[in-house]
This record gives structure tokens, sequence and C-alpha cells, in this order.
């Protein structure tokens, strides 16, 4: 186990780092230029910025920069904050590690407890017509629909504020269970925009893989001995659909972060995705990059658990 | 065409012909979308007989700049799909007859790719070019899209190569272009129309979002993204700015995951 889990890592660690060099290449070798922000400048001034990053050296070299730099942690200086790439990334990580496992929590919660029940129900009323709600979600873009909720219950109704983490003008006694109620107020929103647009992937899933289980031989056995139809719902097939619902992860994570952009920017909630979108915005190439590598690797790290909680969940998982 | 049988294929096949229909027709039936006969008298009005969906801040309608903005969005989710199948279904069908050292490589630089997130990788190109024409940014959402196409094609022509069929094709001397084109491509196009049914609605999504974070299809040409953008600033006093390309942009897109999830109830009895 411990041996599987250090190759699995290092196959991980090794599909990002090709990941990571395909980028650095792919924007090199594109019209592009991280520096079209300084277009404006004196062509003295762009040299000059030019030899300070690095930008006039061979391909190779400055390839060999920047994987070094990222081996010691140092991804350069974001323009837009004044500060290292890191810093700004780990300051904004607690943000939206918050709303993605939110959302994490209730997607598959809602999918495991919801797909059970639908497969059970499979063809009736309650079954079609919320597949037809949840798909419906998934069709909606996720930056409109988090407009619309802004505009339903943070501007008509006043239930909920329209943008940002916190409150800037709480006052300073208020204790940290206020801040927390807080935080999670300004949560709602964007948790719900993001929920609303994805739950359908995982629910549909496991909606499918509890009635194929619920057609296997040992399901009919159990059936035969007498348990009742309730306990071989929720004890044998939903349990025996739960390897199909991990592996899900891996495809769920790099849904979530590209939601996560839109859906961040929209509600002002100081993520990795707002961080990519301010990035892109204000020219902060070395920032763009680092939010990249983050995403990347978050993405490495589902698939893995992915693969790690299938491994627990049914021994005979090879991979 | 037998996927086309149920009712809500039919709207769904409706609904996109009256997309293209309106775009087709546009201009001889509604005004320039760019045009801006009287930018301060003529701004935000709501719906009316001249503005059937109302004017934006710029005082340009509605109306015309959705009907251009769904031809450019269709255009795009199209396109994109389209080149995404066939690099995804190129790359799975090579992966899986190429036997084993190749396939691992192809699918571990698959992974690779796949491991950034959409739209992280098309922003972060934009991030270096920001003067990107429409026709990179449609390339680009092809290229960043094949990936769930090339493992789902893969995984099909394992089980066909290991087939009786497959191993008597390679017995009688077939080569590597035999194999793929007489024997695993008709075998996964249904399995490729699906994946690119449903990658239309999924591109036409993300470019949506990023035009609507700036990053995608340029001001002035008109895109439905670009469109919810505009109106968010006027959300409380013209609400129709944003409802109307929101609303185009979703039955536009469940008309295509509909269309994608009847070709796959036709060409994979098994799902439900």
């Amino acid at each position: 186990m411990t041996r599987w889990l250090a190759r699995r890592a290092a196959q991980g660690v090794l599909t990002w780092a090709v990941a990571v060099i395909a980028l650095f290449l792919l924007v090199r070798l594109l019209p592009g230029d991280p520096l079209a922000a300084a277009n404006e400048l004196p062509p003295e001034t762009q040299e000059a910025l030019r030899r300070l990053y690095g930008l006039d050296q061979p391909l190779l070299t400055q390839l060999g920069h920047f994987l070094g730099g990222l081996f010691h942690g140092d991804l350069g200086v974001s323009l837009l904050h004044g500060r290292p790439v890191t810093e700004v990334l780990l300051g904004h990580l607690p943000t939206t590690l918050l709303l993605g496992g939110a959302v994490f929590v209730a997607d598959f919660a809602i999918a495991y407890w919801l797909g059970t029940r639908l497969a059970a129900r499979a063809g009736g009323l309650e079954d079609r017509w919320t597949m037809r709600v949840l798909l419906t979600g998934h069709a909606l873009p996720p930056f409109w629909l988090g407009l619309v909720l802004v505009w339903i219950f943070a501007l008509g109704l006043r239930w909920f504020p329209a943008a940002g983490v916190s409150d800037p003008f709480l006052a300073s006694h208020i204790p940290w269970s206020g801040r927390a109620l807080d935080v999670l107020r300004h949560m709602v929103l964007p948790w719900l925009t993001l929920v609303l647009t994805t739950l359908v992937v995982p629910l549909r899933h496991h909606r499918e893989a509890v009635l194929e289980t619920l057609d296997a031989d040992w399901v009919r056995a159990a059936r035969a001995r007498g348990v009742p139809e309730s306990q071989v719902l929720r004890r044998h097939a939903a349990r025996a659909a739960l390897g199909p619902l991990v592996v899900l992860l891996g495809l769920w994570m790099p849904m979530l972060l590209t939601g996560a952009v839109l859906v961040e920017t929209t509600f002002a909630w100081p993520g990795l995705g707002w961080l990519m979108a301010q990035a892109v915005g204000g020219r902060d190439y070395p920032l763009a990059t680092g939010c990249v590598l983050l995403g990347a690797a978050a993405v490495v790290a589902g698939n893995l658990l992915a693969d790690l909680l299938q491994r627990l969940l049914d021994p005979r998982v090879s991979t | 065409m037998k996927p086309f049988r149920t009712p809500g294929a039919r709207i769904a096949v409706a609904t996109l012909v009256a997309f293209a229909l309106l775009a087709l027709l546009a201009p001889w039936l509604l005004q320039n979308p760019n045009a801006m006969p009287d930018p301060v008298g003529e701004r935000l009005l709501g719906p009316s007989l001249a503005h059937p969906f109302g004017t934006d801040a710029l005082s340009r309608d509605l109306l015309a700049r959705l009907a251009r903005g769904g031809a450019i969005s269709l255009q795009v989710g199209l396109s994109a799909a389209l080149l995404a199948s066939i690099v995804g279904g190129s790359i799975g069908m090579l992966a899986g007859s190429a036997g084993r050292v190749a396939d691992t490589l192809m699918m571990r630089g698959t992974d690779a790719f796949a491991s950034v997130p959409r739209a992280f990788a098309i922003l972060f190109v934009v991030a270096a070019w920001p003067e990107m024409p429409l026709w990179a940014f449609t390339l680009l959402l092809g290229v960043t899209g094949w990936y769930a196409v090339a493992r789902i094609v893969r995984a099909e022509s394992l089980r066909l190569m290991a087939t009786d069929a497959l191993t008597a094709a390679r017995a009688l001397g077939a080569g590597r272009a035999r194999i793929i084109f007489r024997h695993l491509l008709p075998n996964v196009a249904g399995q490729l129309a699906v994946a690119t049914a449903l990658g239309v609605g999924e591109a036409m999504l993300l470019e949506a979002g990023l035009s609507f974070l700036g990053a995608g299809v340029r001001p002035p040409t008109p895109s439905w993204g670009g469109m919810i953008h505009d109106g968010k600033d006027v959300l409380l006093t013209a609400p129709w700015a944003t409802l109307a390309p929101g609303l185009a942009l979703t039955a536009a897109v469940l008309a295509t995951n509909r269309i994608g999830d009847a070709l796959r109830d036709a060409f994979d009895p098994r799902t439900r």
C-alpha cells in the first residue's frame, strides 16, 4: 500500500511537471508576450524589463530558471500585489478551500442520498422532474445564475450580501462566532450557484451506478433471503455503487475550478479563481502562472485522492 | 432519424434551428447589432415594439445583438467541439490500437494536459496574448476539450481490439490505417457523435464565461457572455439586458445537451 501510494504520488508529480513544462513552452511559442502590458513603454525600458525577467535568454535557459525557482518555491513577484506570488497564493488558498470544500460536501452527500433515492424510483414522476431540473441547472451559465441570485436575494430581498467574503464594517467587538456567521452568510449565494450548476454530474453518475447494481445477482440473492427492500437499497446497492462515485472525484475537481473562476469573480470571493481572473485582467503574468500551477496541482491531488479512496473501498482495484 | 422521435429532442432541434434562422435573417429583419442611432436618448429602453428586448447602455438593439451573438456562440461552440472530437478520437484510437508502451505514453500525456483546468489553461494563454483573435480562441477551446473524448474512445478501442473480429483482421494482414478507419472508427462513431454534441454545450458555456471575463470574444463583436457582462452593471435598472442573453444561452445549451442525450440513448441502450 505504502509503495503503491509512493509510486502513484511520484506519477502525479511527474504528470504535473509535464503539464507545467508544456504550458511554459506553449505560451513562449505563441505570438503573445508576457510583457504585453509594457507595450507602450519606451524601447529601452522594455529591453531592461526583458533582461530583468530573463526574457532575452534562450528558451531552454528560461525553462531551467523557471523550474529552478519552482523547486525553491519561488514563483517570482506578483505585479499587481507587489509581493511574492507564493505568498499571494497561500493568502487566498483558505478562501477557495472553504467554498470548494462546502460545495464538495454538498455535491457528494446530496448525490449519494438523492441518487440512491431516485434510482429506486427510476422512471417515476419524482425521478423525471428532479433530473430535468438539475440538468437545467447544469446548462445554466454559472456567472449568470450568480447574477440572477444576487438580483433576487441580495438586491431584491436583501437576505444575503451580494459580494465579498466578510462585512468590512463589522464592529471590532463582535466575537468570533459572529464573524464566522458573517462569512457563512457571504458564502450562501456563491455556494448555491456552484452546487446548482455542478450537482447533476455526480448525482446522475451515482443514480446510474445504483441502477446497475440493483440488477446484480447478489442483490437479487439478498432480496430472496428476505432482506427488506429499503435495506437492499441503502445497505447493499448504494454502498456497492460508492466506487464509481469516488472515481468521479477526479473529473469533478477541474469542473469545480473552472466554475470557481467565474463564480468567485461574480461574487468577488477572493479565492484562487478570482485571483486567476484578476491576474489575467491586470496582465500579471507571474501571478497567472502561479494560479495555473496551483490549479493543476489541485487536479492531480484530486485524482490521487480518488485512486486512494477507490483502493481503500475496493481492494480488487489495482491501478 | 431514430434519436429524434421524442418530443424533448424535437424541441431541442427546433430551438437550435430557430437560433440559426434568427441569425441568418437578422441582416434583413433587424438593425445592425453595433448601430448606435441615438447614443443618449435610446439608452436602456425597456422592451417595446421597436426594440422587442430593449436596448443596452450604448442604446444598441438587444435583439439584434442577441441574434448575432448567438450565431457567434454556436459557431465557436460547434467548431471547438468538432475539433476536440477529431483530436480526441484520433488520439484515443491510436492509443487503443498502438500497443502497451505507446498507449501508456499517450495516456500519461493526456493526463498531464487534463490536469490543467480548462478555464485556467485558456486564461493563462490569454494573459500572455491579450489580443487573441476569435479563430485562435476557438482553436484553444478545442485543444483543451479533447481529454475526455480520448479516454472514452481509447477504452472502446481497447475493447474492440480484443474481439475476434479484430484478431481476424490483423491475422489477415490489415495495417494500422485499415484497422483504424475500417474497424475502429465505424464502431466508435456513435460515441464520438454523443461526445461532440455534449461538447458543444460545454464549449458554449465556457466561451460565454470567458467573454464575460473579457478574455473571449472581444467587444464590440456581440457575444452572449459579453452582453451579460455589460448588463450586470445595470442589473437593477435594466434587468432585461442581463436576463435575455442568459436565458438564450441556457436554452441553446439545454438544446445541445438534450440532443447529446438523445444520441446517447440511441447509441448506448444500456443507459436509462
